[in-house]
């Protein structure tokens, strides 16, 4: 979905383009966290940030101001002129989640975007997520039912890559977590 | 369409400037190359006897075969560097083509042995004891065109390689029959401007080098998406 490779049967339409013919198209609008961290562990993260930037339209406000607002909100401003290889797992993810929202692209797709963060910053990517609603499309990739039940308003279940269950907006929050994983399990 | 090849043009720089940019941070690669290249001037200069009259005719070999050793060194890592820090899909994630980011990294590849080139030149002058008979203009275009036809060469082979395990030796194994057309004419070239004063540069040796470039520009542009994606 991320067109980062190539299907090897089937077709993505991601907002009527096609993810074989408009990868950069696609690309423009998608922003994609993965599981990977997509930093350059030599650069600072400010220039990380300041790098991909370069390929995206600027904003109203202008690169280094949406940087900046960005570094605020994930609170890694202090962090910002450290070396990506000197930081936490936790600050390059924050960073890395930094990058993901930069270009505000209107399609999100978050790679287990809780891995590797602590409390303090599971609740503000958990406070920028609930911040998209209605307002962009985000699709959460996740093991942990318990953020998906918080975050989303569906909810899709894969098993060996076939689409087992789906679940809507109503039924989603009554819906225990146990029996979720007894009936996946059967 | 012209805003497009400005946006593909500029991101090319982009992608070249952030390779240099970390290359130039961590050094360690290009102080290795460069002491291999210093290494071997010094060794062979030591086996070279001035005086010979067949001193002048083998000296451009070894300076290529340097050059092309160096190249060797510096590409194995170009996309494996990517491939190893898991930042490859970082390269597919940006709003570019594929043949944007193979030419980005051919830039990047081209400047990595033009400054070996600019150090090792003229320390090969004073140590092998020769000089250029021909316009310098003319061996400028000479090693301009070998050094973009090595950096193609490498940056292909770096990104058909990168997921192979045995990739140290897979990469001279498919970059030193592809780069032989352009560096045997390289070598000649040079050999005769180091002998006699040239004065017409359109020479076959020439018109090899810039088919072989062509040639090979084009198919790394068809090829390089099934490399980069798929």
């Amino acid at each position: 979905m991320a067109c980062v490779t190539m299907p090897t049967e089937g077709n993505v339409e991601i907002m009527g383009l096609n993810s074989k013919n408009d990868r950069k198209k696609i690309h423009q609008l998608l922003g994609y966290l993965s599981h990977e961290l997509l930093l350059y562990k030599e650069l600072t993260g400010f220039e990380n940030l300041d790098f991909y930037s370069k390929f995206y339209s600027p904003p109203n406000i202008g690169w280094h101001k949406r940087i900046d607002e960005l570094l605020n909100l994930l609170k890694i401003d202090n962090w910002s002129h450290e070396f990506i290889r000197n930081m936490s797992s936790g600050i390059q993810k924050r960073f890395d989640i930094a990058r993901t929202f930069l270009h505000n692209p209107d399609l999100l797709l978050l790679d287990e975007p809780f891995s590797n963060l602590d409390l303090e910053s599971q609740k503000i990517v958990s406070k920028i997520i609930r911040g998209f609603r209605g307002k962009k499309t985000v699709i959460i990739s996740t093991h942990n039912i318990d953020h998906a039940k918080r975050l989303c308003d569906e909810m899709a279940i894969f098993s060996k890559g076939k689409l087992i269950r789906k679940i809507d907006k109503d039924n989603l929050k009554s819906i225990r977590t146990s029996r979720l994983f007894s009936r996946i399990l059967q | 369409m012209k805003r497009e090849l400005l946006f593909e043009l500029r991101s090319i720089a982009y992608l070249a400037i952030r390779d240099l940019k970390i290359e130039l941070r961590k050094k360690h690669e290009i102080f290795s190359i460069l002491t291999f290249s210093l290494v071997s001037i010094l060794v062979f200069s030591f086996s070279i006897d001035p005086f010979s009259k067949y001193t002048n005719e083998v000296i451009p070999a070894l300076i290529w075969f340097i050059i092309l050793f160096s190249g060797i060194f510096g590409f194995s890592t170009t996309f494996t560097r990517e491939r190893d820090q898991e930042t490859i899909d970082a390269l597919r994630i940006l709003p570019i083509s594929p043949q944007a980011a193979l030419i980005g990294k051919t830039l990047y590849g081209f400047f990595l042995i033009s400054i070996i080139e600019i150090v090792i030149i003229p320390v090969s002058l004073v140590f092998f004891n020769f000089s250029f008979k021909t316009n310098l203009f003319f061996v400028f275009i000479v090693f301009i065109l070998g050094t973009i036809g090595l950096s193609l060469i490498g940056s292909m082979v770096s990104g058909l390689a990168m997921y192979s395990e045995s990739r140290t030796i897979v990469i001279p194994m498919i970059m030193v029959p592809l780069i032989l057309p352009i560096i045997i004419p390289c070598i000649l070239l040079t050999r005769t401007m180091v002998l006699i004063n040239m004065t017409n540069l359109a020479t076959p040796e020439f018109k090899i080098i810039l088919f072989t470039l062509i040639a090979l520009f084009s198919a790394s542009i068809i090829l390089f998406e099934y490399v980069l994606v798929d």
